[in-house]
């Protein structure tokens, strides 16, 4: 033992100093002999919310328009999808996979689902060998995969990349779905601020990003617009632990035990430890939960019980969008933005809450798809993060303080809180 | 299995075996894997041998990725060649600095390093977050999710053939397995570790001073495992974002490592078969119609089945 020359940290470090010398050596090559360049453009749009028609029910269901010749096009097209979980959780993946079978079924395109590929490099697998199997448009459902979109849409210009939830697209054919969650959050919260008799409510994210944000300082000022005293709220995110059931259950219980009687999901593994939390309530006093993404009324009925309302992201028109202008030809740095106001996301109210209480709800979103009433949030004007949700980018302004709407009488522009702007509102109590 | 969940077994058997190298992509995929799970496999082997588990190398390689970026974000003003090293010697001391807790309790207290190192995995991926959140954020994205900048086309490790996306961090990894085969296994201290992970009792009646095999391997194993952020980072995905967190590369990697007996070249082939089998088997999954999770358990039982095969191979040669 003695013997030995080498200490065992030497070894270690010796062996590193050599990789690194082979490194640098093949990166200097690199460097004095450069591949061909490629120039990326990162751009950053944004959208107008309109509102049309009137909603008298809700989660109606989806009908889109195509002409023959679209229809033959897109029947001849070859989709794949990725997935980061199974379409069993009845949430964030279960929509998207309803959503493109329906239209699978409707147009007969060819299919293919890659469902739990957690990261983004596992999503590259199932992109390159659709690629190579001449796939027209791959959809890559969550903004874990932006970075892959991107790759893949610079490897194969032919190809739509579509990425759901993402914002940076580099090459033309990146088409990103935007999600705003604000309106359905805004009618869950005031459903949930008529319904509490605590007035305490819990908010439960799967990551700070700014969809969940943006549900979340909705469902806040929905919340403080109805609830009859100033509300206590508790709003945790977690550190993108969408799949995490245990640790939301965990804090959605916490909420509970802490004297909240609503809390607010984000969706995903998130909702299922949510809604788990509340059926593991006593039946009283009663406690509420909500879900987002899909209609748990028509899908777990058992839930009922508990259930505030679900808020539906449509993906059935995006998608089918996507497709249309793919076919086209027109489809090159396309996007579309799901929110409230288009009618791609609806509140389904909870079949067990009040009459009064569900009548109230619909009566919000048939205002914010008419467009009386548009929730939208103060945006940075300038700087690298212009764009963005200014509350979002600087969350300690004190005009970001939650739990200050103020409604004037009669109507009008509240004050207080200017995390969400809302342009009208009418009375709380002259609700339903 | 296949047939079972209604797919095709033809189509499957080809799509397992052929598409990993026919397929656009599948020949990256496996060496970008490969390159990982040596990287790891060889630390975890390391510590291994010494009788210490770290099932943190997943933390590890995430703490390596985020130095990469600190080192590029708050030393740009270094020379190229020199921040160029500078980011991958930070990642390795990144992976280091992450396991020197765990290690200190191990060998100071007596912790279970299997339970710490499982913990820091948590406190990686929040940590990940909160550096990707504001610190090492690319500054024109703050409306989507949080991710950083891309890197600079000197500060990719290039491929070895123009074309053909094998990087040289392949061989790069290859020597530096074959150099911790050449300073492991041939000398003695793979004498010195095995004895410390067969009886400590031994080792001290030895002589062999045990916190100092011990604290060895587990920051080796450790600097490894960031050192194989900085390969995946700086020769695949050349951004760091949440997609990057959500991996299962260091649990993949304590496979590879007991697969190949904790021996350096051993864990070379098991990651390289891995590597290749994983690649065949989300392939298969798509071309053959078979679920995932069918997938996932032909995986489970084909590692079942090599351990099984390893151990009954030495019973036979020891009976």
């Amino acid at each position: 033992m003695k013997g030995t020359k080498r200490s065992g940290i030497t070894t270690i470090v010796g062996a590193l100093i050599v990789i690194v010398v082979i490194l640098l050596g093949v990166a200097a090559y690199s460097f004095a002999y450069p591949a061909t360049k490629t120039e990326t453009t990162t751009v950053v749009s944004t959208s107008t919310v309109s509102g049309t028609g009137v909603v008298s029910t809700v989660v109606s269901t989806s009908t889109v328009t195509a002409t023959s010749g679209i229809a033959s096009a897109i029947g001849a097209l070859k989709v794949g999808i990725i997935l980061p979980l199974t379409p069993t959780d009845n949430s964030w993946n279960y929509n998207a996979n309803d959503a493109i079978t329906k239209l699978q079924k409707e147009f007969g395109f060819t299919l293919q689902v890659a469902e739990q590929k957690a990261s983004g490099t596992d999503a590259d697998v199932p992109a390159q060998q659709w690629a190579s199997q001449g796939y027209n448009i791959v959809i890559f459902q969550g903004g874990q995969y932006q970075a892959e979109a991107n790759t893949f849409a610079g490897q194969h210009p032919a190809i739509m990349s579509v990425c759901v939830d993402c914002t940076v697209a580099n090459y033309s054919n990146v088409y990103r779905v935007w999600l705003d969650l604000s309106g359905g959050g805004f009618v869950l919260g005031a459903m949930a601020g008529m319904v509490s008799n605590s007035h305490k409510f819990g908010l439960v994210g799967g990551g700070d990003i700014p969809s969940i944000w943006e549900g979340h300082e909705g469902f806040i000022a929905g919340v403080t617009y109805t609830s009859p005293t100033t509300p206590t709220i508790t709003n945790t995110f977690e550190a993108f632990a969408w799949a995490d059931i245990s640790g939301a259950q965990t804090t959605a219980t916490n909420d509970y035990t802490n004297g909240a009687d609503v809390v607010f999901s984000s969706g995903d593994g998130v909702d299922v430890g949510v809604l788990g939390a509340a059926l593991a309530q006593p039946s009283s006093p009663q406690v509420w939960a909500s879900n987002v993404y899909t209609n748990l009324t028509a899908i777990l009925p058992a839930d009922n019980k508990i259930l505030l309302g679900s808020m539906v992201v449509d993906y059935y028109s995006p998608f089918f969008k996507a497709m249309e202008q793919f076919v086209s030809g027109n489809w090159h740095w396309g996007y579309t933005k799901v929110d409230m106001a288009s009618g791609t996301i609806s509140v389904q109210p909870g079949p067990d809450l009040p009459a009064a209480v569900k009548a109230a709800g619909l009566a919000l979103q048939a205002d914010i798809v008419e467009g009386a009433i548009q929730i939208s949030f103060a945006t940075q004007a300038t700087g690298p993060s212009a764009g963005a949700p200014f509350c979002y980018v600087n969350p300690s302004a004190s005009s970001c303080a939650d739990n200050t709407l103020t409604v004037p009488s009669g109507g009008g522009t509240p004050t207080g809180n200017m995390a969400a702007i809302l342009n009208y509102l009418p009375q709380a109590s002259s609700l339903p | 299995m296949v047939v079972l969940a209604g797919g095709n077994i033809e189509v499957a058997l080809s799509s397992l075996f052929l598409n990993p190298i026919t397929l656009g992509g599948g020949i990256q995929q496996i060496f970008v894997r490969f390159v990982l799970f040596y990287t790891m496999g060889i630390g975890v082997g390391l510590a291994l041998k010494a009788g210490l588990w770290n099932i943190g190398a997943q933390g590890q390689l995430l703490i390596g990725m985020v130095m990469v970026f600190v080192v590029y974000t708050f030393l740009a003003s270094l020379p190229w060649p020199v921040l160029y090293v500078a980011m991958i010697l930070g990642a390795a001391l990144g992976g280091l600095l992450w396991i020197a807790v765990p290690t200190i309790l191990r060998v100071k207290f007596g912790a279970n390093e299997i339970v710490v190192t499982i913990l820091l995995n948590v406190v990686a991926i929040n940590f990940a977050f909160y550096m990707l959140s504001g610190p090492i954020k690319s500054s024109g994205t703050a409306l989507g999710f949080p991710h950083s900048v891309e890197l600079p086309a000197q500060f990719k490790i290039p491929n070895i053939i123009s074309g053909v996306p094998i990087t040289y961090a392949v061989p790069a990894a290859i020597v530096l397995g074959i150099i911790l085969y050449l300073l492991v296994e041939r000398t003695s201290f793979r004498v010195r570790a095995n004895t410390v992970g067969e009886s400590t009792e031994t080792a001290r009646y030895a002589g062999i001073s045990i916190p100092r095999v011990m604290t060895i391997t587990m920051l080796a194993a450790g600097a490894l495992a960031g050192l194989a952020g900085a390969t995946y980072l700086m020769g695949y995905r050349y951004e760091l974002d949440i997609g990057s967190f959500s991996t299962n590369y260091g649990l993949v990697a304590i496979i590879c490592a007991l697969v190949g007996r904790k021996h350096m070249l051993g864990i070379g082939l098991a990651s390289f078969f891995f590597a290749y089998m994983t690649i065949g088997a989300e392939s298969m999954a798509l071309s053959a119609n078979v679920p995932t999770s069918v997938v996932f358990a032909m995986e489970g039982i084909m590692m079942l089945g090599i351990l099984l095969g390893t151990y009954l191979t030495e019973r036979r040669f020891a009976a």
